[in-house]
């Protein structure tokens, strides 16, 4: 990710942290809630959970704020404070779900009236599609796309290497394909 | 880099929403601008991607946050301790070592000085677990001291936000005028803020008048009564 003014902002707020200053964090957390939650809400897609992940986030922040490094931005690492604990919490509902017998529990993908005539709209073919992507291909995408993250900031989040990156966007992109195609959109390969 | 696990225009193909974020090499930004030139159907994959991206965004930024956020997490970090590291704590005992501690040792046999030193760590890492994790460990809501001595709440206020207020601009405000969120916001919408000790900040009268000024933001502030203004 390019070094950006803001960069050096959020790198004081730390600073002012590892002091234990708890106005920093009111101020580092209004910079970045937004986006967090966004991140976290399209991997786990439970509105509840994700308010408290967010505050799982922030407080993590604020807990071990002694060992950020600054080696990569701070919205990298909270990012990826982020992914963990989404990944961490749909692995324990999983397992949930599998010892109480039940199904995945399936979130309702009928749509509303205001759906349903909006679906002859390609824009919304494409954003319906990108919501059945599995959720590594869903979270490559938001970050590359929404999160403007580079190859290796996307690397650090999800853990791992900087070619599974781009082998992974391409796989997603032409997964997306495929369901829009399912959906009787053909925009054409690639 | 060209990836192996894709073929070459696989590969470019991959790097096009890093091209378009901006968020690219040189090098490969060279390579998709070559390729973008001399490949015909390679501006149409571009301009798809482009539109998947304002699709992503549009989705995004639908999704709205809490509101109550901010006076959930505040509350959570007054009673929740910062976890310190072993090179943090290193660092203060070794400074303390060298100006206080082994002055006196400065003459004496080096075995006997690293004896020393290594009694005072198992000391400090017996303090920290005391203090971090032990029975000594904060268990209750305690903001006067919050993360340190010079973090002293000098006074608290009740104060009520204008219902438009944004949480960034409140929370700008309050970082300006040097105070916390403490508590709320209770059933009638006021929040405790308080005025923390902070070198060079104005007096907290100053500070207060501050935040009166606040024009938009704040619908009223008022000092608690039973708490006179604290000094800097």
């Amino acid at each position: 990710m390019t070094v950006h003014p803001s960069d050096d902002r959020d790198m004081d707020l730390m600073a002012r942290l590892k002091k234990g200053d708890q106005s920093a964090m009111s101020v580092l957390y209004n910079r970045h809630y937004q986006r967090i939650y966004r991140f976290i809400i399209r991997q786990i897609r439970d509105e509840m959970m994700a308010e408290d992940i967010l505050n799982d986030v922030f407080l993590d922040c604020w807990r071990q704020a002694q060992k950020f490094e600054g080696r990569s931005a701070v919205s990298t690492w909270l990012t990826a404070i982020a992914y963990n604990k989404s990944i961490s919490y749909l692995r324990k509902r999983r397992e949930t779900q599998a010892g109480d017998g039940q199904a995945e529990a399936m979130i309702d993908e009928s749509d509303s009236p205001q759906t349903s005539v909006m679906k002859d709209d390609k824009g919304d073919q494409i954003r319906l599609a990108m919501d059945e992507l599995s959720q590594d291909h869903k979270a490559v995408i938001d970050l590359a796309y929404y999160h403007d993250m580079g190859v290796k900031e996307i690397a650090e989040i999800l853990d791992v290497p900087t070619n599974t990156v781009k082998t992974r966007l391409f796989h997603a992109r032409k997964n997306l394909h495929e369901v829009l195609i399912e959906r009787g959109v053909d925009r054409g390969w690639p | 880099m060209i990836d192996m696990n894709l073929s070459e225009k696989e590969s470019l193909i991959a790097l096009l929403p890093f091209y378009l974020s901006g968020e690219i090499g040189k090098l490969e930004a060279r390579q998709v601008e070559a390729w973008l030139r001399t490949d015909p159907q390679a501006p149409a994959i571009l301009e798809k991607i482009s539109e998947e991206r304002h699709v992503n965004a549009i989705s995004n930024e639908a999704l709205r946050a809490p509101t109550n956020g901010l006076a959930r997490l505040m509350a959570d970090v007054a009673v929740t301790p910062q976890e310190k590291t072993l090179q943090a704590e290193g660092a203060n005992l070794l400074g303390w070592l060298k100006e206080t501690a082994l002055a006196p040792l400065k003459a004496a046999p080096t075995e006997l000085a690293w004896a020393v030193c290594g009694l005072l760590m198992l000391v400090t890492v017996g303090q920290s677990y005391v203090l971090y994790q032990g029975p000594g460990a904060p268990t209750k809501p305690g903001y006067e001291l919050a993360g340190g001595a010079q973090y002293q709440v000098l006074s608290t206020a009740v104060v009520k936000f204008v219902d438009d207020a944004s949480m960034g601009a409140i929370a700008d405000v309050l970082d300006e005028a040097g105070a916390v969120m403490i508590d709320g916001p209770t059933a009638s919408g006021q929040f405790t803020i308080g005025f923390i000790a902070r070198e060079g900040a104005p007096a907290v009268s100053e500070r207060l008048k501050a935040l009166k000024n606040a024009e938009g933001l704040i619908a009223f502030i008022a000092v608690k009564e039973s708490e006179p203004l604290g000094r800097d």
